[in-house]
């Protein structure tokens, strides 16, 4: 079974990229899901099982450390990893999001090969390199 | 004639699109731009923290579809402007925004950025005075200009 992978980002062209860069790492269309802000992914997760989480940070709603701090405080989302994908380059801003639990960093701009490895690393080979 | 922070941003921007579009875009003159008839679009995206202020964008609908193009992996005829087009620019102005914050100011400050904005704007908008200072790009034939304007400690 494929990886199900939820992308959060409010830019409808960022999601359109990512899930691109997951089909570079052998993720099928139908296990990619999409939510625009932080609000809509805890509401999909109710529902639908999911093994990683790519949000960004910057989100209209619910923005992204308001989500993982969300999914941390439950007990059935807690493990899920979380990697951010965003524009942020504050380094205090990065050492909180790792505070936080986040598994992974990736600063936008971003090559699909950059996201396709820390996939498989975070995932497994198969996933990848 | 741009400012040093005005190059700095440009600077930024070029590598941002050769990444996010992979879009090759070379640094001009205001008047070596060629004229465009119609349709032009402004960007604007503001920023909080250590600096406020804004970075604005002003370029056509043309460079924004092209844009849009390449980051989707679709054709340019399948591209609406109002929708996608919007929705590149929007992305390609946070992290040029996100990017050149780093390169100006260094890791160690901390910036909100906020949503950014499109609105469509006339040709004499974007051939206002304000304009003439601003840092210049040829995007495949299309004009972009870039500024910034910023208070606080930077």
């Amino acid at each position: 079974m494929s990886l199900q992978v939820l992308i959060v980002d409010d830019s409808k062209t960022i999601r359109a990229m990512i899930g691109k860069a997951l089909r570079i790492a052998k993720i099928s269309d139908s296990a990619i899901f999409e939510a625009e802000n932080g609000k809509q992914a805890l509401e999909l997760l109710a529902d639908q099982w999911i093994d990683l989480i790519l949000a960004d940070i910057n989100m209209p709603v619910m923005n992204g450390i308001e989500l993982v701090q969300a999914l941390k405080a439950n007990e059935l989302t807690a493990s899920i990893p979380v990697v951010v994908v965003s524009t942020e380059g504050s380094q205090e801003r990065i050492d909180m999001l790792e505070e936080l639990g986040v598994h992974g960093y990736l600063r936008k701009p971003f090559q699909p090969e950059q996201l396709r490895d820390l996939v498989a690393d975070l995932m497994g080979d198969e996933h990848g390199k | 004639m741009a400012s040093e922070r005005d190059e700095i941003l440009r600077d930024t921007f070029v590598r941002v699109i050769e990444v996010l579009a992979m879009a090759f875009a070379e640094l001009a003159e205001l008047d070596e731009l060629g004229p465009v008839d119609a349709g032009w679009l402004r960007a604007e995206i503001t920023i909080r923290g250590a600096d406020q202020g804004t970075i604005e964008l002003v370029t056509t609908q043309a460079a924004a579809i092209e844009l849009a193009s390449s980051m989707l992996g679709v054709e340019r005829d399948e591209i609406e402007i109002g929708e996608a087009g919007f929705d590149a620019l929007k992305e390609v102005l946070n992290v040029t925004a996100g990017q050149f914050l780093t390169d100006w100011r260094g890791s160690g400050v901390v910036f909100e950025l906020g949503t950014p904005s499109v609105t469509l704007i006339d040709a004499d908008s974007a051939g206002a005075p304000e304009w003439q200072e601003a840092a210049a790009i040829d995007l495949d034939g299309q004009p972009v200009l870039l500024r910034s304007r910023m208070s606080g400690n930077g």
